[in-house]
């Protein structure tokens, strides 16, 4: 039993380093269409899976993890055009940044249960977005701040590539190992998880740190890639509810899930963004009432409960 | 003028109350945040607009036709969707009500488009010792007042409003006492969106709004429930003077764009300090 699970490993570790490897060799073969394509899905990847981290495994609902995106990109911009930082340094601050923040306000938000915590994230956004108009001399308003054009795709392309790796590594971590065990016992039971022990407060916060880092570093990113910021591309509330629909689609507090539900739903907006802004987002209210009410544990965890099932039901038979 | 500006925010304040009672008594029977209630407000704003502005019918006429439209909208919405969810985890029905919240606002964008409207019924203000206060914001007041005080006789005296609080108090012991606990959901959802339809009848007479008003409108509900306290109307109406007043004396001595930052600072404020309201019970915090 023991050699068969090791060797089972052993495969996955291969597997997950081929497709790393196609993913890197990739950009050489494709258009420069493609490569942003495959940006813009990247950076629903690392979105969805930031936003998993938080609200798919300790079960505290955000409406509002755009408030990172905004703040990683915010101090990307400010550095770069500001400061005049090179551009990988300054992805590296804005992760810093986003995180030496999302501490203090986890800390006050994650005290809040339930409506009061999606309905204070929600509010936080609007609130940054306020600061984000009114503080001229740092944002410069609604105007906003024009970067020098990026020349190198791939450079990006090999950015998002690594924080998609980096946070698909870390959640499969937390999947994995007793630390991640204690986040997911906070979903399921709060008290009983403190009556037991657990310090809640500390892993809230990291979880819910961990995810405004990689919602930072995708603001950066997304400022490097589209070299324009205004409050409406930091705070996309259209971008904020992609992740949480792409979460729930794919499975919600599922390793797989925010890949297949990014995958799946990048692909739609892809096909549907350009030609009818509106109908889109109605058809995203309909994807995640249908899901929600009708699919609660998405693609991911239906096809693992419908598995589960079938093996059972193999050994009973087999017993009987 | 500072006076004046305070009238203003508590007249402001009935408009609040109305469509605040409405999410509170939601939260109380169905134990769901709705987070959709912005956009039932959007919608009878809207719906109040293409009656009295376009087809052209009065606007006592159309208040009602509102009424009716949202009613049976909201017992689709509740019988169909919500009901599925009662039972579940907060975060379930957060989100479903979530996507609910997005496919009207986006609906409504796409047949109203994103063009401020409002409706101009009584232009007239009257003027009393150096203050002026637009007569249709008093008018407003009184049938917000009149409609809570209704609500309030509903709730007491009659037979769905003794059921309405009894499920507040203990849905099971209801159960037993041989109360149908889903008609009891469904009507209580489609009240409380009613209660919100009528109010965005009220916003639309007296502020230029748009159909994404429902999100930044939902805060502010939001804040004066948490503010006022779950469960309790009389707080309701509290937060609403809280909320509203902060709201009216940032845009006014600081800058509009700050009354949203404003109301904000209140929620959490009290959120930290006082969690459970002014009068509210500590039991949901």
């Amino acid at each position: 039993m023991k050699d068969s699970e090791k060797n089972n490993s052993i495969k996955k570790v291969i597997v997950f380093f081929l497709i790393v490897l196609s993913l890197v060799i990739l950009p050489y073969f494709l258009s420069s269409y493609r490569i942003s394509f495959f940006i813009t899905i990247f950076m629903y990847v690392v979105l969805a899976y930031s936003w998993n981290f938080i609200s798919g495994y300790t079960g505290y609902v955000s409406f509002g993890q755009i408030v990172f995106f905004g703040l990683g990109a915010y101090a990307f911009a400010i550095l770069t055009s500001n400061f005049g930082m090179n551009w990988g340094l300054a992805v590296v601050l804005a992760a810093i940044i986003s995180s030496l923040f999302a501490v203090p306000i986890g800390l006050v938000m994650l005290r809040l249960k339930g409506p009061y915590f999606a309905v204070g994230m929600m509010g936080l956004s609007q609130f940054l977005a306020a600061i984000a108009f009114n503080w001229k001399s740092l944002t410069n308003g609604a105007v906003g701040i024009y970067l020098p054009p990026v020349f190198s795709l791939s450079t990006i392309y090999y950015a998002f590539l690594g924080a998609m790796i980096a946070i698909f590594l870390l959640t499969w971590k937390l999947e994995n190992s007793n630390f991640g065990l204690r986040i997911k016992t906070i979903k399921e039971d709060e008290e009983g998880a403190e009556a037991i022990g657990i310090n809640t407060t500390f892993y809230k916060v990291f979880a819910f740190t961990i995810s405004a880092c990689f919602c930072g570093i995708a603001g950066a990113l997304q400022i490097y890639y589209l070299s324009y910021i205004d409050p409406y591309v930091a705070i996309n509330m259209s971008l904020n509810l992609m992740m949480i629909a792409m979460s729930l689609v794919g499975g919600m507090g599922t390793m797989w899930g925010p890949l297949v539900g990014a995958l799946m739903l990048g692909q739609l907006s892809e096909f549907l963004w350009v030609s009818f802004p509106y109908i889109y987002m109605i058809i995203f209210g309909c994807i995640i009432v249908v899901i929600i009410a009708f699919l609660p544990s998405g693609i991911v965890g239906y096809v693992t409960q419908y598995t589960q099932y079938r093996k059972d039901r193999m050994n009973n038979l087999i017993k009987n | 003028m500072g006076i004046q500006v305070v009238i203003n925010g508590i007249l402001l304040a009935g408009v609040y109350t109305v469509a605040a009672v409405g999410l509170n008594l939601i939260f109380g029977v169905l134990r769901v945040a709705n987070i959709a209630h912005g956009e039932f407000l959007m919608l009878g704003a809207f719906l109040f607009f293409s009656l009295t502005a376009v087809v052209g019918i009065s606007p006592f006429i159309s208040f009602v036709f509102v009424g009716v439209l949202i009613f049976l909208l909201a017992l689709a919405v509740e019988r169909f969707l919500v009901e599925r969810v009662v039972k579940q985890p907060m975060a379930i029905s957060l989100l479903l009500l979530y996507g609910v919240s997005i496919f009207f606002k986006n609906l409504g964008l796409n047949i109203w488009t994103s063009n401020y409207r409002s409706i101009n019924i009584i232009n007239r203000t009257i003027s009393v010792g150096g203050l002026s206060v637009s007569l249709i914001r008093i008018i407003i007041f009184f049938i917000a007042i009149g409609l809570t005080i209704g609500l309030a006789v509903l709730l007491k005296k009659t037979y769905i409003g003794k059921a309405i609080r009894s499920t507040t108090q203990n849905p099971e012991l209801t159960v037993a006492c041989g109360v149908d606990i889903k008609k009891v959901r469904m009507f209580t959802f489609a009240l409380g969106a009613i209660l919100a339809a009528f109010s965005g009848c009220f916003f639309i007479m007296i502020y230029s709004i748009t159909p994404e008003v429902g999100s930044s409108i939902i805060l502010k509900l939001f804040a004066v429930v948490i503010v006022g306290g779950l469960g309790s109307y009389l707080g309701t109406f509290l937060g609403a003077l809280v909320i509203a007043l902060a709201e009216v004396l940032t845009s006014f001595y600081i800058s509009t764009q700050f009354g949203d930052v404003a109301i904000f600072a209140v929620f959490l404020l009290v959120l930290i300090i006082r969690p459970q309201g002014f009068l509210g019970e500590r039991q949901y915090v």
